[in-house]
Protein backbone atom coordinates (compact mmCIF):
# COMPACT_ATOMS: atom_id res chain seq x y z
CA UNK A 1 0.00 0.00 0.00
CA UNK A 2 1.32 3.31 -1.11
CA UNK A 3 1.21 5.90 2.22
CA UNK A 4 2.18 9.46 2.41
CA UNK A 5 4.19 10.47 5.34
CA UNK A 6 4.09 14.10 6.46
CA UNK A 7 7.04 14.35 8.43
CA UNK A 8 8.63 17.53 10.57
CA UNK A 9 11.53 19.17 9.81
CA UNK A 10 14.03 21.56 11.42
CA UNK A 11 17.12 22.53 11.15
CA UNK A 12 18.09 25.34 12.99
CA UNK A 13 22.03 25.68 11.50
CA UNK A 14 19.56 26.53 8.20
CA UNK A 15 16.67 28.12 9.55
CA UNK A 16 14.42 28.50 12.48
CA UNK A 17 11.38 28.09 10.10
CA UNK A 18 9.75 24.53 10.63
CA UNK A 19 8.49 22.67 7.71
CA UNK A 20 6.41 19.36 6.72
CA UNK A 21 8.06 17.34 4.01
CA UNK A 22 5.92 14.71 1.88
CA UNK A 23 7.27 11.15 1.55
CA UNK A 24 5.40 8.97 0.06
CA UNK A 25 6.58 5.24 0.33
CA UNK A 26 5.05 1.62 -0.62
CA UNK A 27 4.40 -0.38 2.95
CA UNK A 28 2.94 -3.12 4.28
CA UNK A 29 0.16 -2.83 7.00
CA UNK A 30 2.64 -4.82 9.43
CA UNK A 31 5.46 -2.33 9.04
CA UNK A 32 6.72 -0.44 11.96
CA UNK A 33 6.85 3.31 12.01
CA UNK A 34 10.47 3.26 12.55
CA UNK A 35 11.29 1.01 9.33
CA UNK A 36 9.22 3.94 7.88
CA UNK A 37 11.49 6.71 9.04
CA UNK A 38 14.41 4.29 8.01
CA UNK A 39 13.35 3.69 4.15
CA UNK A 40 12.65 7.21 4.33
CA UNK A 41 16.29 8.30 5.23
CA UNK A 42 17.97 5.61 3.09
CA UNK A 43 15.62 6.40 0.38
CA UNK A 44 14.99 9.72 0.06
CA UNK A 45 16.35 12.16 2.50
CA UNK A 46 19.47 10.79 4.22
CA UNK A 47 19.72 13.95 6.49
CA UNK A 48 16.53 13.13 8.28
CA UNK A 49 17.48 13.17 12.06
CA UNK A 50 15.35 10.97 14.62
CA UNK A 51 16.87 9.02 17.57
CA UNK A 52 16.38 5.08 17.84
CA UNK A 53 18.44 1.86 19.56
CA UNK A 54 16.96 -1.11 20.37
CA UNK A 55 14.09 -1.41 17.78
CA UNK A 56 12.28 -3.68 20.44
CA UNK A 57 10.48 -1.25 22.97
CA UNK A 58 12.78 -1.44 25.49
CA UNK A 59 15.47 1.41 25.70
CA UNK A 60 12.51 4.61 24.84
CA UNK A 61 14.62 6.22 22.60
CA UNK A 62 12.46 6.62 19.19
CA UNK A 63 9.69 8.15 21.00
CA UNK A 64 8.17 10.82 18.36
CA UNK A 65 4.12 12.17 17.78
CA UNK A 66 2.45 9.80 15.16
CA UNK A 67 -0.88 11.51 14.44
CA UNK A 68 -0.44 13.78 17.44
CA UNK A 69 -0.18 10.75 20.00
CA UNK A 70 3.65 10.00 21.73
CA UNK A 71 4.39 6.70 20.68
CA UNK A 72 7.25 4.48 20.05
CA UNK A 73 8.24 4.45 16.75
CA UNK A 74 9.92 0.55 16.96
CA UNK A 75 6.25 -0.53 18.85
CA UNK A 76 3.73 0.96 16.70
CA UNK A 77 3.00 -0.43 13.17
CA UNK A 78 0.94 0.71 10.50
CA UNK A 79 -1.89 -1.04 11.12
CA UNK A 80 -1.70 0.39 14.63
CA UNK A 81 -3.03 4.20 13.84
CA UNK A 82 -5.82 5.29 12.54
CA UNK A 83 -5.43 7.74 9.83
CA UNK A 84 -7.40 8.82 6.42
CA UNK A 85 -4.86 10.25 4.18
CA UNK A 86 -1.63 10.27 5.89
CA UNK A 87 0.45 9.65 8.81
CA UNK A 88 2.08 12.71 10.27
CA UNK A 89 5.17 12.36 12.06
CA UNK A 90 6.32 15.17 14.59
CA UNK A 91 8.75 15.91 17.68
CA UNK A 92 7.61 14.81 21.13
CA UNK A 93 5.77 17.95 22.79
CA UNK A 94 6.43 19.77 25.80
CA UNK A 95 10.37 19.43 24.64
CA UNK A 96 12.52 22.13 22.68
CA UNK A 97 13.31 20.66 19.18
CA UNK A 98 16.73 19.83 18.45
CA UNK A 99 16.38 19.01 14.85
CA UNK A 100 14.21 17.01 13.18
CA UNK A 101 12.40 14.60 15.59
CA UNK A 102 15.49 15.27 18.13
CA UNK A 103 14.12 16.89 21.27
CA UNK A 104 16.49 18.13 23.95
CA UNK A 105 15.63 15.74 27.09
CA UNK A 106 17.84 18.01 29.49
CA UNK A 107 14.11 18.76 31.74
CA UNK A 108 13.26 15.70 31.65
CA UNK A 109 16.34 14.09 33.27
CA UNK A 110 16.07 16.58 35.47
CA UNK A 111 13.00 15.64 36.92
CA UNK A 112 14.10 11.90 36.82
CA UNK A 113 17.04 13.43 38.92
CA UNK A 114 15.15 15.14 41.52
CA UNK A 115 13.43 12.15 42.44
CA UNK A 116 16.35 10.39 43.65
CA UNK A 117 16.57 6.97 41.09
CA UNK A 118 18.46 4.60 42.99
CA UNK A 119 17.72 1.81 45.46
CA UNK A 120 18.92 3.10 49.06
CA UNK A 121 19.32 -0.18 50.74
CA UNK A 122 17.87 -0.92 54.51
CA UNK A 123 17.99 -3.79 56.47
CA UNK A 124 14.63 -5.54 54.43
CA UNK A 125 15.31 -8.35 51.75
CA UNK A 126 12.99 -8.64 48.70
CA UNK A 127 10.29 -11.22 49.38
CA UNK A 128 6.99 -11.72 46.73
CA UNK A 129 6.66 -8.28 46.27
CA UNK A 130 5.48 -7.26 43.26
CA UNK A 131 7.42 -3.86 41.86
CA UNK A 132 6.28 -2.53 38.45
CA UNK A 133 9.43 -1.77 37.30
CA UNK A 134 8.30 -1.68 33.84
CA UNK A 135 9.34 1.84 32.95
CA UNK A 136 12.05 2.61 29.96
CA UNK A 137 11.37 6.36 30.52
CA UNK A 138 10.58 6.66 26.73
CA UNK A 139 8.69 10.30 28.10
CA UNK A 140 5.65 9.53 25.87
CA UNK A 141 3.79 10.21 29.01
CA UNK A 142 5.21 13.44 30.05
CA UNK A 143 4.99 14.62 26.05
CA UNK A 144 1.20 13.68 26.43
CA UNK A 145 0.87 15.44 30.43
CA UNK A 146 -1.49 18.72 30.22
CA UNK A 147 0.28 19.86 33.62
CA UNK A 148 3.91 19.73 32.31
CA UNK A 149 3.86 22.45 30.08
CA UNK A 150 1.71 24.40 32.31
CA UNK A 151 3.91 24.42 35.37
CA UNK A 152 7.49 24.12 35.13
CA UNK A 153 7.26 23.22 39.03
CA UNK A 154 5.65 20.00 38.37
CA UNK A 155 7.63 16.69 38.56
CA UNK A 156 5.64 14.51 35.91
CA UNK A 157 4.44 11.20 35.79
CA UNK A 158 7.44 9.39 34.60
CA UNK A 159 9.27 10.55 37.65
CA UNK A 160 6.28 9.74 39.40
CA UNK A 161 6.34 6.46 38.21
CA UNK A 162 10.21 5.97 38.65
CA UNK A 163 10.05 7.25 42.48
CA UNK A 164 6.87 4.65 43.02
CA UNK A 165 9.45 1.90 41.77
CA UNK A 166 11.22 2.27 44.97
CA UNK A 167 8.97 3.08 47.36
CA UNK A 168 6.91 -0.57 46.18
CA UNK A 169 10.48 -2.01 46.69
CA UNK A 170 10.59 -3.52 50.65
CA UNK A 171 14.34 -2.84 50.27
CA UNK A 172 14.52 0.87 50.20
CA UNK A 173 14.63 2.68 53.64
CA UNK A 174 13.92 5.95 52.36
CA UNK A 175 10.18 5.04 51.05
CA UNK A 176 8.58 7.58 53.54
CA UNK A 177 11.06 10.40 52.55
CA UNK A 178 10.30 9.73 48.89
CA UNK A 179 6.54 10.59 49.55
CA UNK A 180 7.13 13.99 51.00
CA UNK A 181 9.68 14.76 48.25
CA UNK A 182 6.83 13.69 45.83
CA UNK A 183 4.12 16.17 47.54
CA UNK A 184 6.82 18.85 47.57
CA UNK A 185 7.27 17.73 43.62
CA UNK A 186 3.95 18.46 42.61
CA UNK A 187 1.96 15.25 43.26
CA UNK A 188 -1.22 16.58 44.12
CA UNK A 189 -1.09 19.01 41.19
CA UNK A 190 -2.06 15.96 38.56
CA UNK A 191 -5.38 17.35 36.69
CA UNK A 192 -6.62 13.31 36.62
CA UNK A 193 -6.56 13.61 32.71
CA UNK A 194 -5.63 10.24 32.12
CA UNK A 195 -3.94 10.78 28.33
CA UNK A 196 -0.72 8.87 30.56
CA UNK A 197 -3.26 5.54 31.02
CA UNK A 198 -3.76 5.65 27.16
CA UNK A 199 -0.68 5.81 25.50
CA UNK A 200 2.08 4.16 28.08
CA UNK A 201 3.84 1.89 25.35
CA UNK A 202 4.47 -0.31 28.42
CA UNK A 203 0.72 -0.45 29.99
CA UNK A 204 2.08 1.16 33.17
CA UNK A 205 -1.18 3.61 33.93
CA UNK A 206 0.82 5.89 35.60
CA UNK A 207 -2.00 7.81 36.67
CA UNK A 208 -3.16 4.84 38.53
CA UNK A 209 0.28 5.02 40.50
CA UNK A 210 0.11 8.61 40.87
CA UNK A 211 -3.60 7.55 42.71
CA UNK A 212 -1.79 4.97 44.50
CA UNK A 213 0.89 7.23 46.29
CA UNK A 214 -1.94 9.42 47.00
CA UNK A 215 -3.94 7.02 48.83
CA UNK A 216 -0.31 5.62 50.84
CA UNK A 217 -0.04 9.85 51.60
CA UNK A 218 -3.31 9.38 52.81
CA UNK A 219 -3.11 6.48 54.44
CA UNK A 220 0.34 6.75 56.63
CA UNK A 221 -1.49 10.11 57.64
CA UNK A 222 1.82 12.20 56.20
CA UNK A 223 1.44 15.74 57.26
CA UNK A 224 1.00 17.77 54.12
CA UNK A 225 -0.43 20.80 53.46
CA UNK A 226 -0.81 20.78 49.92
CA UNK A 227 -4.07 22.15 48.10
CA UNK A 228 -4.47 19.37 46.49
CA UNK A 229 -4.76 16.56 49.69
CA UNK A 230 -6.94 19.01 51.02
CA UNK A 231 -9.46 19.40 48.07
CA UNK A 232 -9.87 15.54 48.34
CA UNK A 233 -10.56 15.60 51.62
CA UNK A 234 -13.09 18.21 51.34
CA UNK A 235 -14.38 15.89 49.02
CA UNK A 236 -14.49 12.87 51.06
CA UNK A 237 -15.94 15.21 53.97
CA UNK A 238 -18.68 16.55 52.15
CA UNK A 239 -20.19 13.67 50.83
CA UNK A 240 -20.14 12.29 54.37
CA UNK A 241 -21.93 15.55 55.78
CA UNK A 242 -24.44 16.20 52.59
CA UNK A 243 -23.88 13.40 50.26
CA UNK A 244 -22.96 15.94 47.68
CA UNK A 245 -19.97 18.26 47.40
CA UNK A 246 -20.67 21.54 49.20
CA UNK A 247 -18.84 23.88 46.28
CA UNK A 248 -17.96 27.10 48.39
CA UNK A 249 -15.73 25.10 50.98
CA UNK A 250 -14.08 23.11 48.64
CA UNK A 251 -12.36 26.24 47.04
CA UNK A 252 -12.16 28.27 50.60
CA UNK A 253 -10.69 24.54 52.70
CA UNK A 254 -9.17 23.83 49.55
CA UNK A 255 -7.00 26.89 48.33
CA UNK A 256 -7.77 28.92 52.09
CA UNK A 257 -6.41 32.34 51.34
CA UNK A 258 -5.88 32.15 47.45
CA UNK A 259 -9.65 31.44 47.13
CA UNK A 260 -9.80 35.86 47.06
CA UNK A 261 -8.67 34.79 43.06
CA UNK A 262 -11.63 32.69 42.91
CA UNK A 263 -13.94 35.58 44.21
CA UNK A 264 -14.53 37.58 40.85
CA UNK A 265 -15.69 34.17 39.27
CA UNK A 266 -18.33 33.99 43.05
CA UNK A 267 -19.44 37.46 42.41
CA UNK A 268 -20.56 36.36 38.53
CA UNK A 269 -22.18 33.61 40.05
CA UNK A 270 -23.74 35.81 43.03
CA UNK A 271 -25.15 38.18 39.69
CA UNK A 272 -26.37 35.25 37.67
CA UNK A 273 -28.42 33.97 40.78
CA UNK A 274 -26.61 30.61 40.41
CA UNK A 275 -23.97 30.77 43.72
CA UNK A 276 -23.73 27.38 44.83
CA UNK A 277 -25.91 27.70 48.55
CA UNK A 278 -23.47 27.50 51.46
CA UNK A 279 -25.18 24.59 52.62
CA UNK A 280 -26.26 21.96 50.18
CA UNK A 281 -29.72 19.96 50.09
CA UNK A 282 -29.02 16.43 51.89
CA UNK A 283 -29.57 14.04 49.80
CA UNK A 284 -32.15 11.18 50.44
CA UNK A 285 -31.14 8.64 52.58
CA UNK A 286 -28.07 10.13 53.93
CA UNK A 287 -27.54 7.63 56.66
CA UNK A 288 -26.74 4.71 54.16
CA UNK A 289 -23.69 6.88 52.76
CA UNK A 290 -22.53 7.44 56.43
CA UNK A 291 -23.65 3.46 56.96
CA UNK A 292 -20.91 2.72 54.02
CA UNK A 293 -18.12 5.29 55.44
CA UNK A 294 -18.69 3.35 58.68
CA UNK A 295 -18.51 -0.23 57.74
CA UNK A 296 -16.04 0.18 54.76
CA UNK B 1 -44.48 14.37 16.41
CA UNK B 2 -41.78 12.91 18.60
CA UNK B 3 -38.89 11.48 17.45
CA UNK B 4 -39.23 8.05 18.59
CA UNK B 5 -41.35 5.98 21.23
CA UNK B 6 -40.51 6.99 24.89
CA UNK B 7 -37.38 6.17 26.87
CA UNK B 8 -36.68 5.98 30.44
CA UNK B 9 -33.83 7.18 31.87
CA UNK B 10 -32.17 7.67 35.72
CA UNK B 11 -30.86 11.01 35.15
CA UNK B 12 -27.63 11.17 37.37
CA UNK B 13 -27.30 14.76 37.75
CA UNK B 14 -24.08 15.57 39.60
CA UNK B 15 -23.78 17.88 42.29
CA UNK B 16 -23.05 21.33 40.14
CA UNK B 17 -26.47 21.42 38.03
CA UNK B 18 -28.21 22.66 40.95
CA UNK B 19 -26.61 25.78 41.24
CA UNK B 20 -23.14 26.77 39.17
CA UNK B 21 -24.51 24.65 36.06
CA UNK B 22 -28.37 25.41 36.30
CA UNK B 23 -28.44 25.95 32.66
CA UNK B 24 -27.74 22.82 31.79
CA UNK B 25 -29.97 20.48 33.60
CA UNK B 26 -32.59 23.72 32.39
CA UNK B 27 -31.75 22.90 28.92
CA UNK B 28 -31.11 19.11 29.26
CA UNK B 29 -34.42 18.87 30.40
CA UNK B 30 -36.22 21.02 27.42
CA UNK B 31 -34.29 18.57 24.98
CA UNK B 32 -35.45 15.50 26.60
CA UNK B 33 -39.13 17.04 27.04
CA UNK B 34 -38.78 17.39 22.89
CA UNK B 35 -36.94 14.40 22.16
CA UNK B 36 -39.72 12.39 24.05
CA UNK B 37 -37.00 11.26 26.77
CA UNK B 38 -38.40 10.64 30.30
CA UNK B 39 -35.80 11.80 33.04
CA UNK B 40 -36.41 10.40 36.30
CA UNK B 41 -34.88 12.00 39.35
CA UNK B 42 -33.65 9.93 42.25
CA UNK B 43 -32.90 12.21 45.45
CA UNK B 44 -31.15 9.39 46.77
CA UNK B 45 -27.99 9.52 44.16
CA UNK B 46 -24.67 10.88 46.11
CA UNK B 47 -22.16 12.37 44.53
CA UNK B 48 -20.03 10.57 42.01
CA UNK B 49 -16.89 11.35 44.11
CA UNK B 50 -15.27 13.46 40.93
CA UNK B 51 -12.35 11.50 40.26
CA UNK B 52 -10.97 12.84 43.36
CA UNK B 53 -12.86 10.55 45.68
CA UNK B 54 -10.11 7.68 44.77
CA UNK B 55 -6.95 9.98 45.98
CA UNK B 56 -8.58 9.72 49.54
CA UNK B 57 -10.21 6.81 50.07
CA UNK B 58 -10.94 4.43 47.31
CA UNK B 59 -12.85 2.14 49.45
CA UNK B 60 -15.32 4.63 49.93
CA UNK B 61 -15.56 5.52 45.81
CA UNK B 62 -16.42 1.90 44.94
CA UNK B 63 -19.06 1.78 47.56
CA UNK B 64 -20.74 5.02 47.45
CA UNK B 65 -20.52 4.28 43.33
CA UNK B 66 -21.58 0.83 43.62
CA UNK B 67 -24.65 1.95 45.60
CA UNK B 68 -25.61 4.82 42.73
CA UNK B 69 -25.45 2.01 40.41
CA UNK B 70 -27.77 -0.09 42.17
CA UNK B 71 -30.28 2.40 42.59
CA UNK B 72 -30.69 2.61 38.61
CA UNK B 73 -30.52 -1.01 38.44
CA UNK B 74 -32.94 -1.55 41.10
CA UNK B 75 -35.72 0.29 39.00
CA UNK B 76 -34.44 -1.33 35.61
CA UNK B 77 -33.66 1.84 34.69
CA UNK B 78 -29.82 3.33 32.70
CA UNK B 79 -28.23 6.08 33.99
CA UNK B 80 -27.69 9.19 31.98
CA UNK B 81 -25.65 12.01 32.40
CA UNK B 82 -24.55 15.29 31.38
CA UNK B 83 -21.21 15.55 33.22
CA UNK B 84 -18.13 13.69 32.09
CA UNK B 85 -16.38 13.16 35.27
CA UNK B 86 -20.06 11.64 36.94
CA UNK B 87 -19.65 9.13 33.59
CA UNK B 88 -16.30 8.02 34.09
CA UNK B 89 -16.69 7.52 37.94
CA UNK B 90 -19.47 5.38 37.40
CA UNK B 91 -18.23 3.64 34.80
CA UNK B 92 -14.94 2.63 35.77
CA UNK B 93 -16.44 1.27 39.36
CA UNK B 94 -18.70 -0.41 37.23
CA UNK B 95 -15.73 -1.79 34.69
CA UNK B 96 -13.96 -2.43 38.66
CA UNK B 97 -17.05 -4.37 40.21
CA UNK B 98 -17.81 -6.16 36.58
CA UNK B 99 -14.27 -7.48 36.41
CA UNK B 100 -13.67 -8.66 40.06
CA UNK B 101 -16.79 -10.80 41.02
CA UNK B 102 -15.06 -10.80 44.54
CA UNK B 103 -15.13 -7.54 45.21
CA UNK B 104 -18.23 -7.21 43.94
CA UNK B 105 -19.48 -9.63 46.48
CA UNK B 106 -17.71 -7.84 49.36
CA UNK B 107 -19.70 -4.62 47.75
CA UNK B 108 -22.91 -6.04 47.71
CA UNK B 109 -23.00 -7.73 51.36
CA UNK B 110 -22.97 -4.02 52.41
CA UNK B 111 -25.36 -2.67 50.00
CA UNK B 112 -27.69 -5.55 51.14
CA UNK B 113 -27.83 -3.28 54.11
CA UNK B 114 -30.26 -1.33 52.38
CA UNK B 115 -31.81 -3.43 49.69
CA UNK B 116 -29.96 -3.33 47.27
CA UNK B 117 -27.50 -5.27 44.64
CA UNK B 118 -25.42 -4.42 42.00
CA UNK B 119 -25.89 -7.31 39.15
CA UNK B 120 -23.93 -5.40 36.58
CA UNK B 121 -26.21 -4.26 33.96
CA UNK B 122 -27.03 -1.12 34.65
CA UNK B 123 -25.68 0.70 31.54
CA UNK B 124 -24.17 4.50 32.33
CA UNK B 125 -24.82 6.92 29.07
CA UNK B 126 -23.87 10.13 28.61
CA UNK B 127 -26.41 12.62 27.15
CA UNK B 128 -24.07 11.96 23.36
CA UNK B 129 -24.52 8.63 23.90
CA UNK B 130 -28.77 8.48 24.02
CA UNK B 131 -28.84 11.29 21.30
CA UNK B 132 -26.88 8.46 19.66
CA UNK B 133 -29.01 6.14 19.92
CA UNK B 134 -31.80 7.91 19.02
CA UNK B 135 -29.96 8.71 15.86
CA UNK B 136 -28.57 11.75 14.75
CA UNK B 137 -30.09 11.50 11.21
CA UNK B 138 -33.58 11.37 12.93
CA UNK B 139 -32.81 14.73 15.03
CA UNK B 140 -31.60 16.14 12.00
CA UNK B 141 -34.91 15.52 10.45
CA UNK B 142 -36.52 17.60 12.97
CA UNK B 143 -34.78 20.74 13.04
CA UNK B 144 -35.69 23.97 13.22
CA UNK B 145 -32.50 26.21 12.55
CA UNK B 146 -29.36 24.96 11.02
CA UNK B 147 -25.47 25.98 12.24
CA UNK B 148 -25.74 26.88 8.71
CA UNK B 149 -21.71 26.28 8.82
CA UNK B 150 -21.36 28.08 11.66
CA UNK B 151 -17.59 26.79 12.73
CA UNK B 152 -18.47 25.07 16.27
CA UNK B 153 -15.28 23.74 18.05
CA UNK B 154 -16.09 20.67 19.94
CA UNK B 155 -14.15 20.24 23.15
CA UNK B 156 -14.56 16.28 24.21
CA UNK B 157 -12.89 16.98 27.63
CA UNK B 158 -10.93 13.84 29.29
CA UNK B 159 -13.50 11.88 31.36
CA UNK B 160 -15.26 10.95 28.07
CA UNK B 161 -12.94 9.86 26.32
CA UNK B 162 -9.85 8.05 28.94
CA UNK B 163 -9.19 5.52 29.80
CA UNK B 164 -10.30 4.48 26.03
CA UNK B 165 -11.06 1.27 27.85
CA UNK B 166 -14.65 2.49 29.37
CA UNK B 167 -15.18 5.34 26.39
CA UNK B 168 -18.20 4.96 24.25
CA UNK B 169 -15.88 7.38 21.61
CA UNK B 170 -12.55 7.22 22.51
CA UNK B 171 -11.58 8.46 18.75
CA UNK B 172 -13.43 11.53 19.78
CA UNK B 173 -15.66 11.84 16.46
CA UNK B 174 -19.14 11.47 17.96
CA UNK B 175 -19.66 15.47 18.80
CA UNK B 176 -18.01 16.15 15.54
CA UNK B 177 -20.48 14.28 13.44
CA UNK B 178 -23.68 15.90 15.61
CA UNK B 179 -22.02 19.23 14.67
CA UNK B 180 -22.34 18.66 11.32
CA UNK B 181 -25.87 16.93 11.33
CA UNK B 182 -26.82 20.19 12.54
CA UNK B 183 -25.58 21.80 9.81
CA UNK B 184 -22.46 23.10 11.46
CA UNK B 185 -18.71 23.11 10.74
CA UNK B 186 -16.66 21.38 13.24
CA UNK B 187 -13.53 22.94 13.92
CA UNK B 188 -10.90 20.34 13.84
CA UNK B 189 -8.11 21.18 16.55
CA UNK B 190 -5.46 19.15 18.30
CA UNK B 191 -6.86 20.29 22.30
CA UNK B 192 -10.02 18.88 21.63
CA UNK B 193 -9.21 16.00 23.42
CA UNK B 194 -7.42 17.23 25.72
CA UNK B 195 -7.80 19.05 29.46
CA UNK B 196 -9.81 21.50 30.25
CA UNK B 197 -7.80 22.38 33.81
CA UNK B 198 -10.88 21.66 35.42
CA UNK B 199 -9.87 19.18 38.08
CA UNK B 200 -6.65 21.76 39.56
CA UNK B 201 -9.14 24.61 39.59
CA UNK B 202 -9.62 24.62 43.14
CA UNK B 203 -5.84 23.89 43.67
CA UNK B 204 -3.97 25.60 41.63
CA UNK B 205 -5.98 28.36 39.27
CA UNK B 206 -3.00 29.56 37.70
CA UNK B 207 -2.40 25.83 36.37
CA UNK B 208 -5.86 25.40 35.60
CA UNK B 209 -6.12 28.30 33.22
CA UNK B 210 -2.92 27.61 31.26
CA UNK B 211 -3.94 23.69 30.77
CA UNK B 212 -7.34 25.31 28.73
CA UNK B 213 -5.25 27.89 27.19
CA UNK B 214 -3.17 25.90 25.89
CA UNK B 215 -5.68 23.03 24.67
CA UNK B 216 -8.31 25.67 23.25
CA UNK B 217 -5.87 28.08 21.41
CA UNK B 218 -5.47 26.80 17.99
CA UNK B 219 -9.76 26.48 17.96
CA UNK B 220 -9.33 30.31 18.97
CA UNK B 221 -6.49 30.91 16.13
CA UNK B 222 -9.01 29.21 13.21
CA UNK B 223 -11.81 32.08 14.09
CA UNK B 224 -13.72 29.47 15.88
CA UNK B 225 -17.63 30.88 16.24
CA UNK B 226 -18.22 29.14 19.53
CA UNK B 227 -17.60 25.97 21.48
CA UNK B 228 -19.27 23.52 22.65
CA UNK B 229 -18.62 20.97 25.54
CA UNK B 230 -19.69 17.54 27.24
CA UNK B 231 -19.20 18.38 30.55
CA UNK B 232 -20.34 21.34 33.09
CA UNK B 233 -16.63 21.44 34.56
CA UNK B 234 -14.75 22.32 30.88
CA UNK B 235 -18.03 24.73 30.76
CA UNK B 236 -17.37 26.38 34.04
CA UNK B 237 -12.92 26.88 32.96
CA UNK B 238 -14.18 27.79 29.50
CA UNK B 239 -17.09 29.89 29.69
CA UNK B 240 -16.73 31.18 33.69
CA UNK B 241 -13.17 31.80 33.81
CA UNK B 242 -12.89 32.91 29.94
CA UNK B 243 -11.03 35.97 30.79
CA UNK B 244 -8.77 34.74 32.73
CA UNK B 245 -8.11 31.86 29.70
CA UNK B 246 -8.05 34.70 27.60
CA UNK B 247 -5.33 36.46 29.67
CA UNK B 248 -2.98 33.22 29.47
CA UNK B 249 -2.93 33.27 25.97
CA UNK B 250 -2.96 36.54 25.64
CA UNK B 251 -5.52 36.73 22.71
CA UNK B 252 -8.75 37.68 22.69
CA UNK B 253 -11.77 35.42 22.94
CA UNK B 254 -15.73 36.80 23.61
CA UNK B 255 -16.16 32.80 22.48
CA UNK B 256 -19.43 31.84 23.37
CA UNK B 257 -19.58 28.17 25.04
CA UNK B 258 -22.64 26.14 24.63
CA UNK B 259 -23.23 22.61 26.77
CA UNK B 260 -24.10 20.12 24.52
CA UNK B 261 -28.14 20.05 24.99
CA UNK B 262 -28.51 24.30 25.02
CA UNK B 263 -26.74 23.87 20.77
CA UNK B 264 -29.33 21.25 19.84
CA UNK B 265 -31.68 22.76 21.95
CA UNK B 266 -31.44 26.05 19.57
CA UNK B 267 -31.55 24.28 16.74
CA UNK B 268 -34.43 21.37 17.67
CA UNK B 269 -36.53 25.69 17.78
CA UNK B 270 -36.46 25.24 21.45
CA UNK B 271 -36.76 28.88 22.87
CA UNK B 272 -33.65 30.61 24.70
CA UNK B 273 -35.15 31.18 28.03
CA UNK B 274 -35.98 27.38 27.82
CA UNK B 275 -32.25 26.47 27.31
CA UNK B 276 -30.91 28.70 29.99
CA UNK B 277 -29.01 30.59 27.65
CA UNK B 278 -28.74 33.66 29.72
CA UNK B 279 -27.20 32.20 32.62
CA UNK B 280 -23.77 31.49 30.64
CA UNK B 281 -21.46 34.35 31.26
CA UNK B 282 -20.28 34.85 27.68
CA UNK B 283 -23.03 36.00 25.93
CA UNK B 284 -24.35 33.57 23.10
CA UNK B 285 -26.60 36.54 21.88
CA UNK B 286 -25.07 36.93 18.44
CA UNK B 287 -24.61 33.43 18.21
CA UNK B 288 -28.33 32.73 19.08
CA UNK B 289 -29.51 35.26 16.51
CA UNK B 290 -27.14 33.83 13.42
CA UNK B 291 -29.03 30.95 14.03
CA UNK B 292 -32.76 31.56 14.57
CA UNK B 293 -32.38 34.18 11.48
CA UNK B 294 -31.32 31.43 9.12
Amino acid sequence: MKINFKVYRLNKEKSDKVRYDSFPLDVEKTDTILYCLNKIRDENDSTLTFRHSCKSAMCGSCSVLINNKPMLACKTKIHDINFKDEILIEPLKNYPVIKDLVVDYENFWKRIKAIRPWLVKGNKELMDEKINDNCILCSCCDASCDVVPADSSFVGPAAIVSSYRFIQDPRDNKRNERLKMLVSLGLWKCAHAYECIDICPKGIAPAESITALRQEIVGKRIKNFDPGFYHAKVIYDSIWKYGSINETYLFLLSRRLKTIFNLPYFLKLKLKKKAPPLSPQLIKNLEEIRWLYKKK
Amino acid sequence: MAVQEKIRLAYFKGCIVDSISKELDISTKSLAKHLNIELIEFKEFSCCGSRSLPDYDAKINLLINARNLAIAEERKLDIITTCSTCTNSLRQVALELNNNLELRKEANKKLKSFGLEYKGKVKVKHLLDVLKEVDFSKISKKLVYSLNNLKVAPFYGCHSLRPREISTFPNATLLDELITSLGGSPVNYIGKTKCCGFHTLAINQSNSVKIAGINIKEAVDKNADCFVVLCPFCHIVLDGYQGEVSSSIKTKMNKPVFHLPQLLGLCLGIKPAELGLDLNMVSCKKIVERIVKK
